[in-house]
């Protein structure tokens, strides 16, 4: 008898065990479903994915290109006796000076001048000096391209310069840029590069937003040759280091 | 012995196989509902080798620990502090020490279990 009724109980707790596990089990399985969600699924046409393609490929080539520089440039250093190695790095140094923007520069480009509009003359408004926001503006529409060297009021602006505006004034990298009427000139790599990015210039809302502020921009047909001069500036270095010879 | 393994082996299936997924902010509370899970699981399974187990305890400590813990996580969330990881610690404790019992009870009934038998022959 007491052995039937402990048997009971017994089945009973094993019941109860079986029901808790059976939950513990469920929790556990829903927990692993969830923390392994199928990745999410690829919906790329064969569009999308040809212009990530194409975007690689371009990726490729300029980095080709690059290691081909480099690799000429380490031809001539090997090539060279030692004597001519100081003009190889002197080459070098001018090369990267150039990219810095610290050397002048000719090439194909236009010159864009900025004047203050007709209406505004004639209705006397007092002519106040571009915003820092506007000028911002039309360096991300001309770097929208690469590879374009752009002067501002005879100040070179390099990949360091920065605009600000300081009490009132607009200047590029510390120094003023004057009211206007003032001239911008952009030298592209190649004519081609310069002719589309007039034509950019003058289908964009660029000269919109200069007249809502009451400017005109006069883009001047592209040509062949146009210098802008080197930034004068010093820099700062603040993240490279000279490397110890080992 | 066999039928609580049955009953993970159909409530791990009956998971897999429903394909429900949780999102993933409600993410800590299942993690501490499966701890608190396991606690009483641990806690039973010792107190059942110890012979002073009782089904109302097990069964009401169960869902009442799981459920403690979904409060604290939930009213963590809501105060900005991680009250949950209060319970995961609590709990994380408990699992361990209910583990090192069993342990030792399990060891202790193989070595009497041995020298009966060394005595025997």
């Amino acid at each position: 008898m007491m052995d039937c009724g402990g048997g009971r109980v017994k089945r009973k707790t094993h019941w109860k065990f079986t029901l808790i596990l059976g939950i513990v089990g469920f929790v556990l399985a829903l927990q692993y479903n969830s923390m392994n969600t199928a990745s999410p699924r690829d919906t790329r046409d064969l569009w999308a994915i040809r212009k990530e393609l194409s975007s690689e490929k371009k990726i490729h080539s300029e980095l080709l290109e690059e290691i081909r520089e480099i690799d000429q440039t380490l031809v001539a250093y090997n090539a060279s006796p030692e004597a001519n190695a100081a003009s190889v790095l002197q080459d070098t140094l001018d090369k990267l000076y150039k990219q810095a923007g610290f050397m002048p520069t000719t090439g194909p480009g236009f010159v864009i001048e900025v004047a203050p509009s007709p209406e505004s003359i004639a209705f006397g408004y007092e002519i106040k000096p571009v915003s820092s926001e506007l000028l911002a503006w039309f360096i991300n529409v001309v770097n929208q391209q690469q590879g374009n060297e752009l002067e501002i009021d005879g100040k070179r602006f390099t990949t360091l310069s920065w605009i600000r505006d300081i009490n009132g004034n607009l200047t590029v990298s510390g120094e003023v840029v004057s009211t206007p009427p003032f001239n911008i000139k952009v030298v592209s790599p190649s004519k081609e590069a310069s002719e589309k990015l007039y034509n950019q210039l003058l289908t964009t809302a660029i000269q919109d937003e200069f007249y809502l502020d009451d400017f005109v921009l006069t883009i001047s047909e592209p040509e062949e040759r146009i210098t802008l001069q080197g930034w004068t500036g010093g820099f700062e270095n603040r993240f490279l280091k000279e490397q110890t010879k080992e | 012995m066999w039928l609580p393994l049955l009953g993970l082996l159909l409530g791990v299936s009956l998971g897999l196989l429903s394909d429900i997924q949780i999102p993933q902010v409600y993410d800590n509370y299942l993690t501490i509902a499966i701890l608190a899970a396991f606690d009483t699981l641990f806690g039973g399974i010792r107190a059942y080798l110890q012979q002073v187990y009782d089904d109302r305890i097990f069964v009401s400590g169960f869902f009442f620990n799981i459920l403690l813990a979904a409060a604290l996580a939930f009213i963590g969330v809501h105060l900005g502090v991680d009250l949950y990881l209060a319970a995961v610690f609590a709990f994380g404790v408990r699992l361990f020490q209910n583990i090192a019992v069993m342990r030792r009870i399990l060891l202790a009934k193989w070595t009497s279990r041995n020298k009966n038998s060394d005595t025997n022959a």
